[in-house]
């Protein structure tokens, strides 16, 4: 079977010829999805996404331009560059899918064909080979297809190509059939691999894998098989020595296809084609066999068009044979032409069937010339008449056999005639039994989907609307009730389908108010609610829409009194309650749910609103309106616990999961993490509940599941008196991990635990000295994981720096080196600023200033010392380098052995480490006082110098057993209490008051403090 | 917790700027104040200066330096003038007009607010003109405006530097050069710096790229002490390129764009468009032009966030296609800067 071109020259050669290669079922499978699109963003040249935005641009020439730089261009990643043929060829096939003129199409094609054989030689085992076998196989079929429609040859329709045309054919479909067949049989091995391996039927990427490797070798047989067979009927006798064994090897793996998978559409459809085959061998009981087997299978929508080949075929045996059986083959064929759907009479297999019954229509009555031969000439004629305005192959045929009926077609170009036709009806009845058929082509293109179904569902509408409302116009006395009312109910319904709104809205509600506690009435109700509804909802500005609510309101109203146990008119005040919703009217919409009897409705649309109302909530918090945020999250509140209250037995959908997890984040985030875990964990409405009894939840929810679930257990450790919960912590985390997958999922991973991490840290700050220990861990435990989830140095900067934070915070006040839990603290928080310099790179000097914190938290004051001179090598106006430099000598000077104190006590106070200009690299708490003196920026720093200056001279003093210095010391507190009489006010005050009065007693003077200045 | 710096050659800052105490009460106050490196200080927001804000924590006072000022959301700021500042700083300058149209002056209860409300509205009104969607000269006068009225905002800075770029798309490189020279004045190193990166693309302007390389020379010298600092040695990078390939070493420049785009992050999509800009000037430089073709269709098409950058593209393509024998792409780039730029 050829695919058949239109007029040659014209841009629709082009499509044809895509379309058909689409038809043979090899899929131009987009580069991106396979070669890795959307991988991690990396720093270099984004030579992917910016390909993508080529050809999402149609700027296929620019785009070649661009892969030839690829080589040259910094960044580019290596897996890309070792496809770029593979790149190339998919360009070069889009520069063909929108030529404009033939040679711009077979140039494209030519270069595509190149690009491909040029990857697949020189890359037969790259993982994306097979894809390119693929495309290079279908590459062949579409030019053997070209050649044989005559394309570029000006050949007329029908007319078979001489024979070197065939000849250039055949050779690109035996190319077609070897390159499939390296692509299938390498399918087929990693099937049998997989034979022994069971597939888990719950792990629904294997059997994904398992089920699309089975569809690729399905497809790949009968790529082999259509290929050679048309490579047979290359050839003028079928029965040749050339003919006969491509013949057979086609028949060969169409009949693997039809006994071993019988159960897959192109199983059934095989029998088809090994029909065709047969009768071509002139093996006629064979392709009786095959056909009706084919017969025999049903005619679910997947066979249908292979239906109407088989019946044509079978006709065509009963045609042929001797004697014919021409009254058996119209038996046959009749029922399934009179059969055929509005929207399938134009395709090219109902068309063949069409022109296969007319030709045994004709035959009938050239044997027989009586009333019943005369008929049957008027129907051939009649089937004929309509497919030859059809375009396509058998247009010639249909002409030749109309021509000697005597009827002249005009014109040379087929027309688009028309989907449906035939006379207007004469009363509402004969309105009504023609608008059922037209009703369920409307139904089926209009699930069909696509621009062209969706033109054709349109104009069928029309016409059912024409038709309806010309039966409804003859409307007399002695027409029924019912076939009034159903011609009303189906005008409704059309309108509705088509979107005009307003008219179905009329006439439905006219329906539901003149046909009372009947179906058609209620229809008529349900239909004109719905109009309503989209009328009010498709826009958020509809003119008279406060009429149109009020119109919609009486409805409901009139439709619940009417009838009153029907789901479907109670639904008219959910109508109401989603048109508040959908407006975010959330009072209204929670006075109407108020009104609605309790029930499963009512709770589902509480669990509705309390998740919509969240989402405002949130949207008012980000906008800093904490006042409406609270109030909106305490609405939402009750409206989820009243909605999922009613829940039992985990019987709940998809929405209730959800609604339990906005509850289980309320809860959470009003403080009440046990109450949170409750909403997670409920044995009726919990959504962990829910969750095990769906299939096919978004990853996206699990992992918001998980992270809320995490959050829920690490804050209630804070109140666990007895239970560990770690182990459930680590365990939910590992789900998490689990569940957060794709290219990001590094990235989301993190912010899920930076942003746990943050909410634990908060949580550690505000416990109690019993709590505080066990939180420690959990956050140790936190960071642990986050850190192994990285390689992010500012995400492990964080961690470290996290770490430090969380050791001060469980420290007792004033002492600054780490002891207890916060010794693990630092020490990770060491390891962590260690391994992120060992990486190398341009690292920002605070990770060496936290490095030395940590350094300097563990103890290890030298060390930290040399980090931080480092720092001031470079940079020595860093402040807080030098503030920590200053307590990491004082620190130290406490611990080393008494002969040293002084000294290093001296260090802390007047700087240390000399300089190349032979100045002090760390100033000490002298300088730091003077260099932060005349700033109110740096207030607290100057305060706190001057703190440490009398501190550390009196503790020098004290180490070198010197009364003098300890009494300068004093001097220091009273010189700036002179200048600054507040002493930095509060806390800074009572600390120099406190220093001052071990001073003077240490120094022998009278205790006064600051009370006397 | 950030790295404090102070530089002992200079004053610092706080102590040479006048504090501009605010009247209101501050007891109870709650005002938000966002800092560039992500973190928020809430409390009461009792002193402004060019120089940065005050805020009363608790018992203590802290002061923010302007540079480090992401926003400042101020208490009993009305719903329009929120939503119109996020806009605007998220770039989306129609809408920000729109919004803060909407803000009354009723409405506006403290008169930081309504320097907050003109601030903006004056900066997407002179964001839009720069990138040619709307009229420069009563933009210029709107910003001019506000400073005049708020001498001591702490956007002062970046006010400064909004005249300077609308001086430089009026072709006043000079005057964009003084604007610019405000900012030296500025209390962090990252806008001092800022201040050198662009006096030189005023110099560059100016037709004085050797003058240019030598400002941007100094700021890529500088320690690259903070990520912000570090962002901008990028830029300076991207716009030394240009400066080498005006001043004719073409070859110097796109080794330059090479190991910029090597080094480059995707994720910032102003500093990649940037420095697409710069690459497809330098390309245009070398008469390749459909490598530069290239390089400004990444900021059409995948940089486009930065409406002057993306405006820059645009017109660049409009000439270059013609160049690579497509003058029909071309004629869709005019239409185009007809539609988004018409004044650019």
């Amino acid at each position: 079977m050829f695919c058949h071109s239109g007029t040659a020259g014209s841009v629709t050669f082009v499509q044809r010829s895509i379309a058909c290669a689409l038809a043979v079922g090899v899929l131009w499978v987009g580069l991106l999805g396979a070669g890795g699109f959307g991988r991690k963003v990396e720093a270099g040249e984004p030579a992917a996404a910016f390909l993508e935005q080529l050809k999402a641009a149609g700027y296929f020439d620019t785009a070649l331009a661009y892969l030839d730089r690829w080589e040259r261009l910094p960044g580019v990643d290596p897996e890309l560059l070792s496809a770029v043929e593979l790149e190339r060829a998919q360009l070069h096939f889009e520069v063909a899918k929108s030529a404009g003129t033939p040679d711009e199409f077979e140039t494209a094609l030519s270069d595509t064909e190149t690009s491909l054989r040029g990857f697949v030689r020189d890359r037969p085992d790259h993982p994306r080979a097979g894809e390119a076998r693929l495309q290079l196989g279908g590459l062949q079929m579409i030019r053997a297809r070209r050649l044989l429609d005559g394309v570029g040859d000006g050949a007329a329709d029908g007319d078979r190509p001489d024979a070197e045309t065939r000849r250039k054919a055949r050779e690109y479909l035996l190319s077609a059939a070897k390159t499939f067949e390296v692509n299938t049989e390498s399918v087929r091995e990693r099937l049998k691999s997989m034979r022994g391996a069971k597939v888990d039927p719950g792990d629904r990427d294997a059997v994904a894998r398992r089920d699309q490797l089975r569809a690729e070798f399905l497809q790949g047989l009968v790529n082999v098989a259509e290929a050679k067979k048309m490579a047979a009927e290359t050839f003028d006798e079928p029965t040749s020595k050339e003919a006969q064994p491509l013949y057979r090897d086609a028949l060969k793996r169409y009949a693997e296809l039809a006994d071993k998978y019988d159960s897959y559409v192109q199983g059934v459809t095989a029998n088809v084609e090994i029909g065709d085959i047969q009768t071509a061998l002139g093996k006629t009981d064979e392709a009786f066999e095959a056909y009706t087997n084919l017969m025999d299978a049903g005619d679910a929508d997947p066979l249908r068009p292979a239906r109407y080949r088989a019946a044509a075929g079978l006709m065509r045996l009963s045609r042929t044979a001797q004697p014919p059986r021409t009254e058996e083959a119209i038996a046959t064929g009749k029922p399934i032409v009179d059969d055929l759907r509005p929207d399938e009479r134009r395709s090219p297999a109902a068309v063949g069937l069409q022109l296969e019954l007319a030709r045994n229509l004709i035959a009938k009555a050239n044997a027989n010339d009586t009333g019943a031969g005369r008929a049957a000439k008027s129907d051939g004629r009649r089937l004929l008449t309509s497919i030859v305005r059809v375009p396509g192959p058998h247009v010639a045929d249909a002409k030749r056999l109309l021509s000697d009926l005597g009827v002249e077609v005009r014109g040379d170009a087929p027309e688009a005639g028309p989907a449906i036709d035939g006379p207007p009806p004469t009363s509402v009845g004969e309105a009504v039994e023609q608008a059922r058929p037209l009703l369920q082509a409307m139904t089926t293109l209009r699930a069909e989907g696509g621009e062209q179904a969706s033109a054709e569902a349109a104009t069928i509408a029309e016409q059912i609307i024409e038709r309806l409302r010309v039966g409804l116009a003859t409307v007399g006395r002695e027409d029924e009730p019912d076939a009034i009312n159903n011609a009303r109910q189906f005008l409704s319904f059309t309108l509705l389908q088509v979107g005009r709104l307003h008219d179905a809205a009329a006439v439905g509600s006219f329906l539901s108010r003149v046909a009372p506690g009947t179906a058609e009435g209620l229809t008529g109700g349900t239909i004109a609610l719905d109009a309503y509804r989209r009328l009010l909802t498709e826009s958020d500005d509809v003119p008279g829409a406060d009429g149109l609510s009020r119109q919609l309101a009486t409805l409901g109203q009139y439709l619940a009194s009417t009838w009153p146990n029907d789901p479907a008119a109670a639904g008219a005040k959910n109508v109401l309650v989603e048109l508040a919703l959908k407006r975010s009217q959330w009072d209204e919409a929670e006075r109407l749910i108020a009104e609605l009897p309790a029930g499963e409705i009512r709770a589902k649309m509480q669990r509705l609103l309390g998740r919509m109302v969240y989402a405002d909530g949130l949207r008012a918090d980000r906008d800093g309106d904490t006042d409406r945020a609270s109030r909106l999250i305490g609405v939402s509140r009750k409206q989820l616990e009243q909605g999922l209250e009613s829940i039992e037995a985990a019987s709940g959908d998809e929405a209730a999961m959800l609604a339990a997890l906005t509850l289980a984040k309320i809860r959470l985030r009003q403080g009440q993490p046990a109450a949170a875990l409750e909403a997670l964990d409920d044995p009726g409405y919990g959504a962990a509940t829910l969750r095990k009894t769906l299939q096919g939840i978004d990853g996206s929810i699990d992992a918001d599941l998980y992270a809320t679930r995490l959050r829920a257990i690490v804050a209630t450790m804070a109140d666990d008196a007895g239970g560990d919960r770690l182990p459930e912590a680590i365990e939910t985390m590992e789900r998490l991990q689990g569940a957060v997958t794709g290219d990001d999922a590094s990235q989301r991973l993190t912010a899920i635990y930076l942003s746990l991490a943050n909410d634990v840290r908060e949580q550690i700050r505000q416990a109690g000295p019993g709590q505080k220990d066990r939180l420690v861990e959990a956050f140790r435990v936190f960071l642990d994981q986050l850190r192994s989830s990285t390689d992010d140095p500012k995400t492990l900067q964080w961690i470290g720096q996290t770490l430090i934070g969380l050791a001060e915070a469980s420290l007792p006040p004033g002492v600054f080196v780490a002891q207890g839990p916060a010794v693990k603290l630092v020490g990770t928080a060491s390891e962590t600023f260690a391994d992120l310099k060992s990486r190398g790179g341009d690292l920002p000097a605070s990770v060496d200033y936290q490095h030395a914190r940590a350094l300097r938290y563990a103890g290890k004051f030298k060390d930290a010392i040399d980090v931080l001179e480092g720092i001031l090598k470079k940079q020595p106006s860093m402040l807080d380098a030098q503030i920590e430099a200053a307590t990491a000598y004082e620190l130290w000077a406490a611990q080393v052995p008494p002969k040293f104190r002084g000294r290093a006590y001296a260090s802390a106070l007047g700087g240390a480490r000399k300089g190349d200009d032979g100045k002090n690299v760390i100033w000490g708490w002298g300088r730091i006082g003077q260099m932060t003196q005349r700033s109110p920026n740096f207030r607290d720093q100057f305060f706190d110098a001057r703190y440490h200056v009398a501190l550390s001279r009196y503790l020098m003093g004290k180490a070198d057993n010197d009364k003098a210095t300890i009494g300068k010391a004093a001097d220091d507190i009273t010189r700036v209490a002179a200048l600054y009489p507040d002493m930095g006010g509060g806390e800074t005050r009572k600390r120099f008051d406190a220093l001052l009065r071990k001073i003077q007693a240490d120094a022998g003077r009278p205790v006064t403090g600051l009370s006397e200045l | 917790m950030s790295l404090k710096r102070i530089c002992p050659a200079t004053p610092l800052w706080l102590g040479c700027v006048a504090w501009f105490a605010l009247a209101v009460d501050a007891s109870g106050q709650s005002d938000r104040v966002f800092t560039t490196d992500g973190k928020t200080v809430s409390g009461a927001v009792t002193a402004i200066s060019k120089g940065g804000v005050q805020v009363r924590v608790g018992r203590d006072n802290k002061a923010i330096p302007a540079g480090q000022i992401a926003k400042v959301l101020f208490e009993g700021d009305p719903p329009p003038l929120t939503q119109g500042r996020e806009s605007s700083l998220d770039g989306q300058h129609d809408q920000a007009i729109e919004q803060l149209s909407k803000v009354s002056a009723d409405d506006l209860k403290r008169d930081e607010s309504k320097a907050d409300a003109q601030f903006y509205l004056a900066r997407s009104r002179g964001e839009l003109a720069v990138a040619g969607r709307g009229d420069r000269g009563a933009a210029t006068k709107a910003v001019r405006a506000f400073i005049t009225q708020h001498p001591e905002s702490f956007h002062f800075y970046e006010a400064a530097e909004l005249l300077g770029d609308l001086a430089l798309a009026v072709g006043r490189p000079d005057d964009a050069a003084k604007f610019y020279g405000a900012l030296r004045g500025a209390p962090t190193t990252e806008t001092k710096a800022r201040s050198i990166y662009l006096g030189a693309l005023a110099s560059l302007r100016s037709g004085k790229p050797d003058e240019a390389v030598e400002q941007l020379d100094r700021l890529i010298g500088l320690p690259s002490s903070t990520s912000e600092l570090s962002r901008l040695q990028t830029l300076a990078k991207a716009a030394k390129a240009e400066a080498l390939s005006a001043a004719g070493k073409t070859d110097e420049a796109i080794a330059l764009t090479d190991q910029l785009v090597a080094d480059l992050d995707p994720v910032d999509v102003a500093a990649s468009a940037k420095i697409y800009n710069a690459r497809g000037a330098t390309f245009e430089a070398a008469d390749r032009h459909q490598d530069a073709v290239l390089a400004y269709l990444k900021t059409h098409l995948m940089f486009a966030a930065s409406a002057r950058d993306h405006a820059r593209a645009v017109s660049r393509l409009s000439e270059v296609w013609t160049k690579v024998g497509k003058p029909d792409r071309a004629g869709q780039m005019r239409s185009l800067m007809q539609q988004l730029y018409p004044g650019y």
